[in-house]
């Protein structure tokens, strides 16, 4: 039996056609999170922003410069599968951001977008139908529970399936969960000028990438003599961002005591779930 | 007006502190261009100003500009882009003699007070401009002044006061120069508000590139009372002249972000009798067919494309050390490809972060998606008078679902 093809659309930075190499985003998803969760590869891997989920949602105004709905985009990459005659993918797993960059301040729900993500590809005027009754018979299992954690099952990794992983509040917070391995993670011995003080952990930290990473590496950036990882990474959290991700998180996997506390955050978890090769799945 | 409240009046209420750097937190327009009194506008490190064509979105840069070129030349100087300062004036002035007013507020460092100065600027005889008043203080919390620098005792006549041990004040009534520089001799303290006023303003960089002018060459060197870069970036050889080695590989670095198969920024001299003029070129590599391999081959600035001259320029200003204290860009996105318009984002925002105050405008909702709703200033025409609103603070932006973006918001609603 041919083995699904799984694509993987998740919250990342949009590359410019003509870069060079395996992007970061990639590399994060399949190199590290594959690899260390023995993960079902993806066969590819597609940025998106929030934008793809909230212009699905007929409610919402057409949204400004290019972000077609995401159900738009899944089908127009199904499309050019079939045109280039290559093998489409049969799974889609969706991975977002909660708390999108441009407004923090928002009340957010994840099981509500959760539910709007289902609800909207169900009805879908472009996706083929496959699609549809999957995400329909999906909505219908949420819709039917009496409060959102009363899971009857998990989702099956069937051809037409969308796999929803909403990442609250987003993915940065799944590598500043411990100060101390995000220490040792950049090789910092001691407590340089600037580092942050408060959120490491904290659950309630909406922006862990700007409040708390960036401010990280800007202070590992002015120890002198430089870091090697500083010497390696040339930017900062805002124009390297997937890169730094990468480095932290492939470091934190290496660290055995921190290895433990990544594996229990809430989006590893759910993509063992939901991805497992293992048997017991 | 009483000019002690004037100053004392735009207080703190913008203390989002950039990590201990002094930025301009408030300014204060009244009868300059489009702006008649549209009330204190608020600035935050990183600023992206939008609005309809003609609303008066490069009226804050330009308020700026008139004060960055008269403390680096004169207001004469100031005034010559308008043909003098009558029509810089506002229409709706009607007062006896003509003038316009600027009043801005600087967040200091961690425990020093706030920096406030105003300048008040008349139309003299045969309309050329005159300072009337002018005034630079520290305030305390309350907004009450804490100290006073530079006064006025009376119309066009200024009066710089030296720190405390030195005794007599200093009267100052050049009618269109203003009397920073002549205060920052006896204030030669690096904690000084003068000397900070100095260092900022010697270290402002307003932009409204030339892609023709990018590609035109320059003097080796600019001179010492130029900014960084000048207004339509034809000095941009120049700067890269200046650059360390260092700098100039974090600028290759920066360009390869965007640009991967550059692999370096070459800056050549050719001699004509005294004058030196500079060029730039970039070094691409790309396959060479014949000889097997790959290899660079130069590009003269003036083969570049607009956008990529458009890129040099503000990553290498960038790439500067000191780095600019503000950088106001008009229409950044011009000729730059949705990629790259994040990317160079990117840069300005991470520039914010390290202390450069970044004022952009634009009309590109692609780029406000890539901003946070709170740094957006929108400018409209209402009632004959331009009006400076936080976006996010209108209540028809308001009404947005939270997860709509900005650019969203904008076209829908402006």
């Amino acid at each position: 039996m041919r083995q699904l093809r799984i694509a993987l659309f998740v919250e990342g930075s949009i590359s410019p056609p003509q870069s060079r190499g395996d992007p970061a985003l990639n590399r994060i998803w399949n190199e590290v999170l594959g690899s260390e969760l023995n993960l079902h590869p993806f066969c590819s891997i597609v940025p998106i922003s929030k934008k793809h989920l909230v212009a699905m949602d007929p409610r919402n105004p057409p949204m400004s410069g290019s972000q077609e709905p995401l159900d738009y985009l899944m089908a127009r990459k199904l499309e050019i599968a079939r045109r280039l005659k290559q093998d489409p993918f049969d799974v889609a797993v969706v991975a977002w951001d909660l708390v999108p960059a441009w407004n923090p301040e928002g009340p957010y729900c994840r099981w509500t977008e959760t539910v709007d993500l289902y609800r909207f590809l169900a009805v879908s005027q472009v996706l083929p139908d496959i699609w549809k009754n999957q995400a329909r018979r999906r909505l219908q299992e949420l819709e039917g529970r009496h409060q959102p954690s009363a899971r009857m099952s998990l989702p099956p990794l069937k051809q037409g399936m969308v796999l929803a992983v909403c990442m609250e509040p987003m993915f940065e917070a799944l590598l500043v969960q411990d100060e101390g391995a995000v220490k040792r993670a950049l090789q910092v011995s001691e407590t340089p000028r600037g580092w942050p003080r408060q959120g490491w952990g904290d659950c309630r930290e909406r922006h862990p990438d700007r409040r708390i990473l960036m401010p990280a590496i800007a202070a590992i950036q002015s120890i002198k003599p430089r870091l090697r990882c500083v010497k390696h990474i040339r930017g900062d959290m805002r124009t390297k961002k997937d890169e730094w991700g990468e480095y932290i998180l492939r470091r934190l996997f290496g660290d055995p005591k921190a290895r433990a506390s990544v594996l229990q955050h809430p989006l590893p978890a759910r993509l063992v779930e939901l991805l497992s090769r293992s048997e017991d799945r | 007006m009483d000019n002690e409240t004037t100053i004392g009046t735009i207080m703190n209420q913008h203390q989002d502190t950039n990590k201990g750097s002094r930025y301009i937190t408030e300014v204060i327009i009244e009868r300059f261009k489009a702006a008649f009194k549209p009330g204190p506008i608020p600035l935050k490190p990183f600023n992206v100003i939008i609005g309809r064509n003609g609303s008066g979105k490069s009226t804050l840069i330009e308020a700026l500009q008139w004060l960055d070129t008269t403390i680096r030349r004169d207001a004469r100087e100031a005034c010559d882009r308008y043909y003098g300062l009558h029509d810089l004036i506002n229409l709706r002035s009607r007062t006896v003699v003509p003038y316009f007013q600027l009043t801005l507020r600087w967040s200091e460092e961690e425990m020093s007070p706030p920096v406030g100065y105003r300048v008040k600027v008349e139309e003299g005889e045969n309309g050329s401009p005159f300072i009337a008043e002018e005034e630079l203080v520290t305030l305390q919390e309350s907004g009450r002044t804490e100290h006073t620098y530079v006064s006025t005792e009376s119309k066009g006549k200024r009066v710089v006061s030296p720190p405390e041990d030195m005794g007599l004040e200093i009267p100052f009534k050049e009618p269109d120069m203003l009397s920073l520089a002549l205060a920052a001799i006896f204030h030669d303290s690096s904690s000084s508000p003068i000397d900070f006023l100095q260092s900022f303003w010697s270290s402002a960089v307003f932009l409204r590139l030339s892609p023709s002018r990018l590609a035109l060459g320059s003097p080796a060197t600019r001179k010492s009372f130029e900014p960084l870069l000048d207004e339509e970036g034809q000095n941009l050889p120049a700067l890269l002249s200046e650059l360390t080695q260092d700098q100039r590989e974090e600028l290759v670095n920066n360009i390869q972000g965007i640009m991967p198969d550059i692999e370096n920024v070459e800056v050549s001299k050719a001699e004509q009798g005294r004058d030196t003029r500079v060029h730039y070129s970039l070094l691409e590599r790309m396959p060479f067919r014949g000889r097997g391999g790959r290899s660079q081959f130069p590009i003269p600035a003036w083969m570049l494309s607009e956008g990529t001259r458009r890129i040099i320029a503000i990553l290498a200003l960038l790439s500067h050390a000191p780095p600019p204290s503000l950088l106001c860009i008009e229409e950044i996105e011009n000729g730059l490809d949705p990629w790259t318009i994040i990317s160079v984002l990117k840069h300005l925002q991470s520039a914010a972060d390290r202390g450069t105050q970044v004022v952009l405008t634009t009309h590109s909702p692609w780029l406000l998606d890539h901003v946070e709703l709170d740094t957006i200033l929108h400018v409209r025409r209402a009632e004959g008078d331009t009006k400076y609103e936080q976006f996010s603070s209108r209540p028809e932006i308001q009404g947005f679902f939270p997860s709509i973006p900005p650019g969203t918001r904008y076209v829908s609603e402006g």
